[in-house]
């Protein structure tokens, strides 16, 4: 009896660590090649620090900081001439995760990018920085913002200027009674499996 | 995938179905282990039967292993498991009872169950003494409340008490469980008057033991996750429908389903911070914000909604990135609004829409838009959604009309 239990033992043993590392194996054929976890590059990304707003911008113009980045300009090279800085770089968006591309990255860090939107821009940063190039940022608006309003011009109004910001009064134009107050996704307010039938407030039952 | 209940991969109100089958393969497992037997329990308290150590320890470094090695493979989401509270005073006068009790009785609680069944009367008479005491502590509980409720640390872990990081924890675990096996056979041995055997472990369990420690080693050497894993979207592939630009949702077609609810297939997930929905949002859309939108409940919840989702923010930045983080997680047909909710706006209310165009879609594009901005002033939009509410899976939850108001 004891025998048996033994060579139960041993052989689910067995099995365990050989399915587990077999997994393991499989998941390290299968899986992508990042330097971050999505999680990671989310929070390096939600901390702020990857963008870099026009302000900053500014103060880094002024301490002659900037002569220390790479800029990189994610367009077709158009209207970059009046630039921002000496030395920019134009790469293709779609280019940026070349290998001669990254190698770039890495060798010329810290590297500033900015492009036809904000948005274009921070997503570079956040597919080059889940590559393990860390010290790269965001410019904060579109780079024809940028270029028109370059340090010599530049506005103390539009200093925290980015795109993810309110530019309306939404509930002027859009009455919308049954959206404010509506409650926001928690853990525990998730639906498991069930239905929920929005109803707003008034109107005929 | 697990934890299944807080994921929704198993109904909640099935939840005591599955506490009657798990308490049952428990029980059977206790009583083919022995411990229906008390002379059996108790001998780990006099050294000559130290099985019941075994049994708990093979118990805990199988499950601890299991769970860190599933979280590594993402099979189980450990932030998501439930963490028993630690209240000081009750763990350790609780503690003190239990150790008493089952020094004399032979028995814990589970054990007693299991052979009070198999018709052990001195179990019987336990679990008498067990029901009593229960009815005792009810009875005078708020006498004892101060004590069961006093020193609470809040669902802590023990590897963050000691300062270590977890899967030293786990190492160091199943070392010294591997230890106290060796440890207690010769203790058992030397009360029980055998000849103790020559080597520390006996050649059958030496495979058993090498696994055991293997996994350990990989516990200590690995990550809590890998960097990547097997259903993630590759970076080249984000890059290349980012390029492609496929994943915005214009402002026509968003407006056209707002005012048309039947054909509206989109789950709209506002990717903005609590008080900027509160604000503002659009009818039947949930709050993920983006900070929280990679959490394993979110992914989960984002994942599993039947619906194709449509992201926006005020711009197009936070969507773009969230939309980045769903995909990479091999979230399929996720969206984005173009211009975020700014644009919207702007192409709705803003923007003049031409009238002397002399292209007829154009034309068409223009009074559409004219028309739905009409509309959504008036508040059509609330209305097509109260008047002919759809199910959707969603956590938005609208106060309902209060007694007297509303109505015709």
């Amino acid at each position: 009896m004891e025998k048996d239990n033994i060579k139960m033992l041993s052989s689910s043993a067995l099995l365990v660590s050989v399915v587990i590392i077999g997994f393991m194996l499989l998941q390290w054929y299968w899986a992508p090649s990042y330097a971050f976890t999505g999680k990671e590059v989310a929070s390096q990304i939600n901390n702020g620090q990857a963008l870099v707003l026009p302000w900053q911008l500014k103060g880094m113009a002024e301490k002659d900081e900037l002569k220390n980045y790479t800029l990189i300009v994610l367009l077709e090279s158009q209207n970059t001439e009046a630039g921002l800085f000496k030395n920019q770089k134009t790469i293709a968006f779609d280019q940026i995760l070349d290998k001669d591309k990254l190698n770039f990255f890495k060798k010329n860090q810290p590297v500033m990018i900015t492009a036809g939107t904000e948005s274009q821009a921070l997503m570079a940063v956040h597919l080059i920085r889940s590559k393990g190039i860390i010290n790269v940022y965001a410019i904060a608006n579109d780079v024809a913002m940028n270029v028109r309003h370059n340090f010599s011009n530049f506005k103390p109004a539009q200093a925290d200027m980015h795109s993810e910001k309110a530019a309306f009064d939404y509930g002027r134009f859009f009455k919308s009674e049954g959206s404010p107050g509506a409650k926001q996704s928690t853990k525990h307010e998730i639906p498991q499996g069930g239905v929920t039938v929005v109803k707003t407030q008034g109107g005929c039952s | 995938m697990g934890p299944l209940i807080p994921q929704g991969f198993v109904n909640p109100d099935l939840n005591l179905f599955f506490a009657f089958v798990i308490g049952l393969g428990f029980g059977y497992v206790l009583e083919q282990a022995g411990f229906s037997s008390s002379r059996k329990l108790a001998g780990v308290f006099y050294g000559y039967d130290f099985v019941v150590l075994r049994v708990f320890f093979t118990a805990a470094i199988t499950s601890a292993a299991g769970l860190l090695l599933f979280n590594y493979l993402g099979w189980i989401e450990y932030d998501m498991l439930y963490v028993n509270p630690t209240y000081v005073w009750s763990a350790i006068v609780g503690g003190l009872i239990m150790g008493g009790g089952f020094i004399m009785g032979g028995f814990c609680p589970g054990t007693s169950i299991v052979a009070a069944v198999i018709g052990k009367i001195d179990a019987m008479f336990f679990v008498v003494g067990l029901m009593i005491g229960i009815f005792f502590f009810g009875s005078f509980y708020d006498f004892f409340e101060p004590l069961y409720n006093g020193y609470f640390l809040g669902n802590i872990y023990v590897f963050d008490s000691l300062g270590m990081s977890r899967s030293l924890f786990a190492f160091m675990l199943i070392v010294i469980a591997l230890a106290a096996f060796v440890i207690t056979k010769k203790i058992e041995d030397h009360v029980n008057g055998r000849t103790a055997a020559h080597h520390w472990i006996r050649p059958a369990y030496r495979l058993p033991f090498a696994l055991m420690m293997l996994i350990a080693f990989l516990i200590l050497l690995l990550p809590d996750r890998p960097k990547a894993q097997w259903h993630e979207t590759s970076a080249k592939v984000l890059l290349q429908e980012a390029s492609g630009n496929e994943h915005y949702v214009s402002v026509e077609e968003l407006a056209y389903k707002l005012l048309h609810p039947y054909e509206n297939d989109y789950l709209l997930v506002d990717v903005r911070d609590r008080d900027a929905f509160d604000q503002f949002s659009f009818p039947g859309a949930v709050n993920v914000p983006l900070e929280t939108i990679s959490d394993a409940s979110n992914i989960s919840f984002l994942r599993n909604t039947k619906q194709p989702l449509l992201l926006y923010s005020f711009g197009n930045t936070d969507a773009d990135q969230a939309w980045l983080l769903l995909r990479r997680d091999g979230i399929q047909n996720v969206n984005v609004l173009e211009g975020g909710l700014n644009g919207f706006f702007n192409t709705l209310f803003v923007k003049s829409h031409p009238t002397d165009s002399t292209k007829e879609m154009e034309l068409f594009e223009s009074r559409f838009l004219t028309r739905a901005a009409e509309q959504f002033k008036s508040g059509a939009a609330a209305l097509e959604s109260q008047q002919k509410a759809r199910p959707v899976k969603t956590i938005v939850e609208i106060i309902p009309p209060a007694p007297g108001k509303g109505g015709c």
